[in-house]
């Protein structure tokens, strides 16, 4: 049952409750969160929120690790691009 | 006002510690970045329909820190991102940081995997054993329409086995480890049968699925435009190194990829607690003496981030480090103290030589140094290509600290707890060195993602 409405980079889509949002786009089939300062793609690579390569942006927030956070009706996930982690993060 | 004991880490040694000293009237609070309770072995799953069942021993251990919520207070979602004066520990949860300021700290923050790097291990698809287990088993979430777990180690054969019985099609496991080893784990495994047959029963089950289990065998490369489509993988001889005439292209759009455990040591390190080269467990550990105290007062670590040795050694050891706490916290006299340690030492001495037979099977050897080409990303944060490593070994860098200034390597928001242990391998296996001697990364605060904001609304200095 997809009955979890959220928007992924500004388009609506469902995922099943009680998945973090990382597991919302394997669901999905898409899996790139973010990508790096060379313009590469990632997404989930340690699953438990050390790596720090599924980050994105949630609600506004910046470098929400995405491994470690479930998924809320409503919630604004977009992806993020290159050094913008760090402007906030560090 | 914080708790007189504060626990960092609520998997098995975690949960253990608190329960131990609550037994004897210590207040504790137990912080844990998960959803909840359990660490990575006894994670729970979140999908109400779907995932698969919990772990017995999990429940357990979870329900008896619930039974004592008067003394153990539990904060989940809550990363600890420092740790200053050695056992002052900032804490981040819903988005705003504080400081706690116990009389005692146990640290069990657990281990993570090693994965070397390799050319294509960045792609999308490419991810830790333990991510895939964490996708099928709490969330019912197949990492991909066809999957290869590759690497080394028993954790390998458990991950395959759950994929498969969640329907998973696992293409291969491929270990790199000759057949050997596996051979010799019911001699020193005899002491501990549940451990043995639990071997036996993930072998007979993916002979069951038919899925190939090949030893002496190593992924040497992933490959895809913006994600995984194919691996190409070898046979290797008895340290590691692929004899690429025989590579074999496979399909796959899911690798699960690690190489045994390395102990999280960031928050020790942060504490000022020495650090000492002990491969064997994984790595750098933490200096301990026979009760567990680091080499910083009123400082504790237990479990696999103290040193890899599994859930059983966790847990005796958390309880360990509990007592030690309750006694300095004046909770236990030194008589009831060293009756209640004596089976506990005793328990951790029988343990000793299963794990000395597991670690044998997963302990990496050299040849993982060989996989890396010169545009191969040996640094995921920072985008950092092995040439520039290289290239700045042969201009003399040879620690991670000069290492760090001359190529950004692991300087990025993991701070080298991903990269460094690998880096460190193919540095020392450049200089004809030990990893030993790049040294340990060195973190600083914060090692979480902590906003500008959060940092200025707390207070707290780093």
């Amino acid at each position: 049952m997809d009955d979890v409405e959220f928007q992924l980079n500004g388009e609506a889509v469902r995922c099943p409750a009680g998945l973090t949002i990382a597991g919302a786009l394997f669901h999905l089939r898409r899996t790139t969160t973010r990508t790096t300062r060379l313009h590469a793609p990632r997404t989930l690579f340690c699953g438990m929120g050390i790596c720090c390569e599924c980050v994105m942006e949630v609600d506004g927030r910046a470098s929400v690790r995405t491994c470690m956070t479930l998924v809320r009706p409503g919630m604004r996930v977009d992806a993020q691009r290159g050094d913008a982690e760090l402007s906030e993060a560090s | 006002m914080s708790r007189p004991l504060l626990i960092v880490g609520g998997g098995p040694a975690g949960m253990s510690a608190a329960l131990a000293a609550a037994e004897h009237g210590v207040r504790s609070t137990v912080v844990d970045e998960g959803l909840d309770l359990g660490g990575q072995i006894y994670r729970k799953p979140t999908r109400p329909d779907g995932g698969a069942p919990p772990h017995r021993r999990g429940e357990q251990l979870r329900a008896r820190v619930a039974a004592l919520a008067d003394r153990i207070e539990v904060r989940r979602s809550a990363a600890a991102w420092g740790v200053f004066e050695g056992r002052r520990v900032a804490l981040s949860q819903d988005g705003a940081s504080e400081l706690l300021e116990p009389q005692a700290l146990v640290l069990a923050p657990g281990a993570l995997e090693f994965v070397p790097p390799f050319p294509g291990a960045t792609l999308p698809g490419v991810m830790t054993p333990g991510a895939g287990q964490i996708l099928v088993k709490t969330m019912g979430i197949s990492p991909g329409a066809r999957v290869v777990v590759a690497g080394s180690g028993p954790f390998l054969l458990a991950v395959a086995c759950q994929l498969v019985a969640a329907g998973v099609h696992v293409a291969a496991v491929l270990e790199a480890s000759p057949r050997a080893p596996w051979l010799a784990l019911p001699l020193s495994g005899f002491r501990t049968p549940g451990l043995l047959l639990e071997g036996m029963k993930y072998l007979a089950r993916l002979r069951l699925a038919g899925v190939p289990v090949r030893h002496s065998r190593m992924v040497i490369a992933a490959h895809g435009d913006g994600a995984l489509r194919e691996i190409e993988h070898a046979p290797v001889d008895a340290d590691w190194n692929p004899d690429r005439a025989r590579t074999v292209r496979e399909k796959a759009d899911a690798l699960l990829v690690g190489f045994g455990f390395v102990p999280r040591v960031q928050l020790a390190q942060m504490a000022g607690c020495r650090l000492e080269w002990r491969p064997e467990v994984g790595g750098w550990t933490p200096v301990r003496d026979e009760h567990l105290a680091t080499t910083v007062d009123g400082v504790w670590t237990a479990g696999d981030g103290a040193g890899v040795a599994g859930a059983l050694v966790a847990e005796s050891e958390g309880r360990l480090a509990g007592l030690a706490a309750a006694h300095r916290l004046g909770a236990l006299d030194a008589a009831r103290f060293a009756a209640l340690r004596a089976p506990l030492l005793a328990r951790l001495r029988r343990l000793a030589p299963i794990r000395r037979a597991l670690d044998a099977i997963s302990l990496p050897r050299p040849g993982l140094a060989n996989l890396v080409d010169d545009a191969t990303i040996v640094c995921r944060c920072e985008d950092v290509a092995w040439r520039d490593v290289r290239d700045a070994v042969r201009a003399g860098c040879t620690t991670y600290r000069s290492l760090k200034v001359a190529t950004r390597v692991g300087m990025g928001a993991c701070q080298g707890c991903s990269c460094w242990p690998g880096v460190a391998r193919l540095v020392a296996a450049a200089t004809k060195g030990s990893p030993e001697s790049a040294g340990p990364a060195s973190p600083r605060p914060p090692v979480r993602p902590v906003t500008l904001g959060e940092l200025a609304e707390s207070r707290i200095a780093p």
